[in-house]
């Protein structure tokens, strides 16, 4: 499959309040499938938190299971304890049950409306209503099905989002829907290709910025991405045959996702094998590693084992959302988190002069580093990684 | 034509001393930076075999080994003037 459903949320709790009323779960079904549910619990506190939990695991159950949306809507709602004072259910929610092909289910009770963004507008999802009687009230829930297309964008939030502000004389309303989107709007066209995560983040920020950062309810948002997956190859020191270095510059040449290029000679067998110019960047200069290159066909050129052992160290210790000093390794990191799928080629030629003994930092070989690192990829990021030796 | 020094970047010679070799214009006078055109280069191919004599700098055609901040910026000097003699 080459798509990619991008998922993420962001939680702020009301302000003083230590549990959240909000709950977000996703979960990847066996078929690939991505079923996820933000189900916002009335009131605050551990109440709210026990009764949104209970309903998120619920749907997601259902949805998991894909029972027919009308009658998972039908089960929680009869099941749902309902608020003895005021008459409704405890919990509102909206449920999301993707398929890798884009369609996409539907079902929501009385969040703030699931929108729907494609190319730089939202769109109407056409939605029927299902009513059910329960012994207090009458519940109605909306469903649709929908099919994504790449670069479309589901987003979700409860009603902290929408009434954040509420009750200042600049927004007595609270934020309201159309000014959220107007915000949406704005942010996407700003970064076409902004990722779930910040996504979310900048418009949980947003709300909370309007509550002068004192959260007045629970805050959350949840985006899905449902974009091309993003293919990323990093070829990595000389074939241990040279025989095979065309087959490595072929590769090189046939791979249609970005490229890294890591380690000097591997670097100059690609350069000339596919006539392009390789430079260094005078202006990368930093202390610990060497300055990367610039070559026409890859989006980055670098050193070879500091590179790589930095880059292993900042994936497996920093907090990578405040990269602050850019250098060759945060670059290679960069690429990295933006990437789904990493293809890399290791080359098993053994560099002698790294095993000398006057060298003043202890280099490991290659391969020991390159399945650290793509350990770490796999089991911390979740990338899919492949690694090919030549 | 300005005289080109290439300083290797590549791994032996960048944990030998490059790094600092990478900073030479800092010790070059303005008038002197006027006439050399200077580059990084990833590892030139002379550090294998266990050569001790990292870290390398290519000076027009001449390769010269165990460099220092020191050596570098004397031997740039010297290129210089032997320029302006010509
Ligand atoms: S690293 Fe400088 S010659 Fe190889």
């Amino acid at each position: 499959m080459n798509n990619t459903i991008e998922v993420a949320h962001y939680n702020l709790h009301k302000y003083k309040e230590k549990v959240a009323g909000d709950c977000f779960l996703m979960n990847k079904a066996p078929d690939e499938r991505i079923v996820a549910t933000l189900a916002d619990g009335m009131g605050s506190g551990v109440k709210a938190n026990i009764l949104s939990e209970l309903t998120a695991s619920m749907l997601q159950r259902f949805m998991l299971a894909n029972v027919n949306t009308v009658r998972a809507a039908n089960s929680i709602m009869e099941t749902l304890p309902i608020c003895s004072v005021r008459k409704v259910s405890y919990s509102t929610f909206t449920s999301l049950n993707i398929s890798p092909d884009g369609v996409t289910k539907t079902l929501e009770y009385d969040n703030p409306e699931l929108l729907w963004f494609r190319n730089n507008e939202f769109l109407q999802i056409t939605k029927k209503t299902s009513s059910i009687e329960t012994n207090t009230t009458r519940n109605t829930t909306l469903y649709a099905e929908i099919k994504l297309e790449f670069g479309d964008r589901l987003i979700m939030f409860s009603d902290g989002v929408t009434q954040a502000g509420m009750g200042f004389s600049a927004t007595p309303l609270g934020w309201r829907i159309n000014n959220v989107k107007k915000y949406i709007k704005d942010i996407i066209s700003n970064e076409t290709t902004i990722s779930a995560k910040d996504l979310s983040f900048n418009i949980v920020e947003k709300a909370k910025e309007m509550d002068l950062n004192q959260p007045k309810d629970d805050i959350t948002c949840a985006v899905v991405y449902y974009r091309k997956t993003r293919e990323l190859m990093v070829i990595t020191g000389p074939p241990g045959d040279r025989n095979k270095c065309p087959y490595m510059v072929e590769q090189f040449q046939q791979f249609s996702g970005k490229k890294i290029v890591s380690g000097g000679t591997t670097s100059k067998i690609i350069a000339d094998g596919i006539g392009a110019d390789l430079e260094v960047d005078m202006t990368d200069m930093h202390s610990d590693i060497p300055p990367r290159s610039i070559m026409k066909g890859a989006a980055l050129v670098t050193e070879g084992l500091l590179t790589i052992n930095k880059v292993i160290n900042i994936l497996d210790n920093e907090n990578i959302t405040q990269i602050k000093d850019i250098d060759a390794a945060h670059r290679m990191v960069e690429l990295f988190i933006d990437t789904d799928s990493i293809y890399f080629l290791v080359g098993t030629a053994i560099n002698e002069a790294h095993q000398n003994q006057n060298m003043p930092v202890e280099m490991g070989l290659r391969r020991i580093s390159i399945n650290k690192l793509a350990n770490i990829l796999r089991e911390k990021y979740l990338k899919k990684v492949t690694i090919e030796y030549v | 034509m300005k005289i080109t020094v290439q300083i290797c970047s590549g791994t032996a010679c960048y944990v030998m001393g490059g790094a600092e070799l990478l900073s030479i214009s800092e010790h070059l006078t303005p008038d002197e930076l006027e006439q050399v055109d200077i580059k990084g280069i990833m590892c030139l191919g002379l550090c294998e075999n266990y050569n001790p004599n990292t870290p390398y700098v290519k000076i027009d055609d001449e390769i010269i080994k165990n460099v220092t901040i020191e050596t570098l910026t004397e031997r740039i000097r010297l290129a210089i003037k032997a320029k302006a003699e010509k």
